[in-house]
């Protein structure tokens, strides 16, 4: 999944696609990007199942009076109309009952003597997600991202670059390859991502499993990297950035 | 009535407590204004930002109770960005610092922070009653400071707040001597609680009425909770186990039947359906049950539960509920009102035909419930016939909101838009307040709108309409229109400008997504000193790149709303006030 995001598809706009096991769409949206008067030219979360076929969705979607694909209504931002509140908890119920659903079948894989996959996993196996904080240093408006939306790491920083670093979509040059997106997991550029967990305590995205991330974030903040002390280990001299990054 | 001394004058002005009647009063003449002014203690303001509050405390020196609304309506749909507006915090403020004996605060979509909260908690000393719908910005600190400083609180309730949960004691900080809660709703917080310095509350509290737990209260704590309450009316459940062990359901099955006076459930957020038939005996008495928070109870539990409950008058509920199970309701729920539901499944994976529901459930409620006024319906399809059979089933809507979860999807069986179902419903309807439209629409469903929906105060509009015409039909048809909301439809310059004064008879108008201009925009704005005409441009980084800003583009977002004070200074960049 992570490497067909990278490879990129060639087309004039970068999608987001999803790996969810979640039934394959998404509730909810990461927050509007201004757009043309069509609904369907939002920026918007595709599901897996979308994924090949994503260079038509566009056509799809100005077609769909046509009927063709019909857009899902989970795509558009704000829509359907239901209260944020219980729009989490929507995604809250149907990812426990998913997460469950893996449990159960882990549970039959595993052995007694090996420990459960699922280090996540609650008391009353309930797992809390929805939408959280995003802000970054040097802006002033913050964003929410829906948690349940993101399947790693790699997804979740895609959608920050997108929220906070990219004015038009991702470009491709004339020779067909991505400009490539300012790396917020890596230490390349010269942000980094950090969270608060539930201790109050701030830490740096990628050390833990995802699953176990997503049970502590709270909230995340996009920092500068010069101000993000004792991190040493991932950053780089500005000299051998620049030399790594692409032409 | 002149001839009675003002004192009598105010006696019986006391007996009105409507705010709309309240207003026609002060307005008969001025000794009318004056004395209503001075006996005025329940006080309703839609939009925070049409007064301010000193001219609110100079009219109104002796009010006790203040309503206040802050964010548009569509920010529930995270349409209206972060830190827009809608802060309490000057309020209190003004009110802190003025002789206004403050007893009860109620809050819809406002920002509110703990230093509010502590000012509030300190600043009246007969502080009695805090309600906070859809609010943010808070913590459980906040609710700390209420507790331990409001020493004749006698509600405390919140409803789909962003609560960030600190995971404070702040249950603790009500003082031994608190005894007079009527409500206490604390559903939407999502840490643990302290069970026992909740029921410790609890007990302490003979006048408890409502009690509505969060997810964290686990169900033998539920049972020992409603032991000392079995006065309670309104009960909300937090959380059930899967499998309770027979001695935990025994105990909750006892508890329960004490509850002779319950009429109304919800809550059931964490909820195996095993532990239902504990809340058996209670049904026959429910007049209100919520379980649109209940993912887990469907199916013939679900069946069972509604079976019982005779003499429901409002229900809400998922749409798992099917359309057979709205017929069990039609069947079952006589004296039904009120029904919302909504939906379970956003993804439109589940082929189940049997998860969803349909044009049949609606006709069926509407068939089987002769008094029902009030109607929240999300579905995935849609036929005209079936709406103009439920027009003749039910004349008295007075709120019908419809919502097909695909934009623009068709009668599903002649493929036809849905006007004229959306114009039977409205025909028939004369005392419709509040209309939400969906599916393919054209501009006729307006021209109806404009002709027969004369008491028409609400009107949501999405992905509809083709042309201007459409929302002229309203603007020019609807003589009680309130507010209008639109998104994603192709209305323009030529219908936002054409009765400009037509908003300063409403309370708001919204536009986003649509076809007006910035150019349009600056047009309303000019003529208009009474109304904000409000720009909200979220991607600020492209405008900021080019140097001239172009009157044809379209605006994102339109917010404008008419008011006596004028702009407004806490907005935030983004939002641009012309």
């Amino acid at each position: 999944m992570i490497t067909e995001l990278e490879m990129g598809k060639g087309e004039s706009e970068l999608e987001l696609g999803l790996g969810l096991s979640l039934g394959g769409g998404t509730a909810a949206k990461i927050g509007g990007k201004s757009g043309g008067g069509a609904w369907g030219e939002r920026g918007r979360l595709l599901t897996a199942k979308d994924f090949p076929s994503v260079g038509s969705k566009r056509a799809a979607d100005s077609a769909s009076h046509a009927g063709s694909s019909p857009p899902r209504s989970s795509q558009v931002v704000g829509w359907p109309p239901i209260g944020s509140h219980r729009m989490n908890s929507l995604v809250n119920n149907q990812a426990t009952k998913s997460a469950r659903e893996e449990e159960e079948a882990d549970k039959k894989k595993v052995n007694d003597d090996h420990q459960p996959k699922d280090v996540t996993k609650k008391v009353n196996g309930k797992v809390q997600l929805g939408f959280i904080k995003v802000n970054m240093d040097g802006v002033a408006i913050g964003r929410k991202v829906d948690l349940n939306a993101h399947s790693s790491y790699e997804n979740l920083a895609q959608t920050l670059e997108d929220m906070f670093f990219r004015t038009n979509p991702g470009t491709i040059g004339l020779t067909g390859q991505f400009t490539k997106p300012l790396r917020l997991l890596d230490g390349s550029s010269e942000f980094v991502l950090t969270y608060e967990d539930k201790e109050g305590d701030w830490m740096l995205v990628g050390d833990v499993p995802w699953r176990m991330f997503i049970t502590s974030v709270k909230r995340l903040r996009v920092m500068k990297t010069s101000e993000a002390n004792g991190l040493a280990a991932r950053h780089q001299e500005p000299k051998e950035r620049q030399r790594n990054q692409p032409a | 009535m002149n001839y009675f001394p003002e004192e009598v004058i105010e006696h019986v002005f006391n007996f009105i407590a409507s705010h709309r009647d309240r207003n026609s009063i002060s307005l008969v003449c001025k000794s009318w204004h004056k004395i209503e002014r001075f006996c005025r203690k329940k006080v309703f303001i839609g939009n925070c930002y049409a007064i301010n509050p000193e001219r609110l405390i100079r009219r109104f020196p002796c009010l006790k109770s203040l309503t206040l609304k802050g964010k548009p309506h569509f920010a529930d749909f995270n349409l209206v960005p972060y830190e827009w507006g809608g802060f309490v915090h000057p309020w209190i403020e003004a009110l802190s610092s003025s002789h206004v004996g403050l007893e009860e605060l109620r809050l819809k979509r406002m920002v509110v922070t703990d230093e509010s909260l502590d000012l509030l908690s300190r600043s009246f000393p007969n502080f009695k009653s805090l309600v906070l719908v859809s609010c943010e910005g808070f913590t459980t600190d906040g609710l700390a400071s209420i507790a331990s400083n409001c020493r004749h609180l006698r509600e405390l309730d919140l409803q789909e707040n962003e609560i960030d949960d600190h995971r404070g004691q702040w249950l603790n900080c009500f003082p031994d001597s608190c005894t007079t809660l009527t409500s206490l709703n604390f559903a939407c917080l999502k840490g643990e609680t302290n069970v026992a310095a909740l029921e410790r509350l609890v007990a302490r509290s003979p006048n408890l009425k409502t009690l509505k737990l969060n997810r964290a209260v686990p169900l033998d704590a539920l049972a020992r909770l409603m032991s000392c309450a079995p006065q309670l009316v309104d009960l909300g459940v937090g959380s059930y186990e899967n499998e309770p062990d027979p001695e935990s359901f025994r105990k909750l099955m006892a508890a329960i039947q004490k509850c002779s006076s319950l009429r109304s459930l919800s809550g059931f957020l964490e909820a195996a359906p095993l532990c239902l038939p504990a809340f058996y005996p209670v049904c026959q008495n429910l007049i209100s049950l919520n379980l649109s928070y209940a993912a887990e109870i469907r199916g013939n539990h679900l069946i069972k539960l509604i079976q019982l409950c005779k003499r429901l008058q409002r229900l809400w509920i998922l749409d798992s509920i099917g359309d057979k199970g709205l017929v069990v309701v039609a069947a079952t729920c006589k004296e039904l009102q009120e029904l919302r539901v909504f939906p379970s499944d956003l993804h439109g994976e589940e082929d189940n035909n049997n998860a969803a529901v349909t044009e049949v459930g609606l006709v069926a409620i509407s068939a089987g419930c002769p008094k029902l006024h009030s109607i929240l319906y999300f579905c995935k399809q849609m036929t005209n016939a079936a709406l103009i059979t439920v027009a003749k089933n039910c004349p008295n809507f007075i709120r019908f909101r419809l919502c097909i979860l695909e934009p623009h999807k068709p009668d599903h069986i002649t493929s036809q838009s849905l006007d004229e179902g959306f114009g039977a419903i409205v025909q028939a309807c004369k005392g419709l307040r509040r209309l939400s439209v969906s599916g393919l629409l054209n501009d006729q469903v307006f021209l109806y709108i404009g002709m027969y929906a004369e008491e028409l105060e609400m009107l949501s509009i999405a992905f509809a309409g083709e042309t201007d015409k459409g929302m002229l039909y309203v603007l020019n048809g609807c003589k009680k229109l309130r507010k209008l909301e639109i998104r994603d439809s192709p209305f323009g310059n030529a219908a936002l400008l054409a009765d400009v004064h037509k908003y300063e008879t409403m309370r708001s108008l919204w536009m986003s997504s649509c076809e007006v201009t910035l150019g349009g925009c600056k047009r309303l704005a000019q003529n208009s000193p009474r109304l904000n005409v409000e720009i909200i441009n979220e991607s600020e980084s492209n405008r900021m790149e080019r140097n001239e800003e172009d009157e044809r583009d379209k605006v994102d977002k339109l917010y404008l709303y008419r008011t006596v004070v004028g702009t407004r200074k806490d907005a935030p960049p983004y939002v641009r006030i012309l």
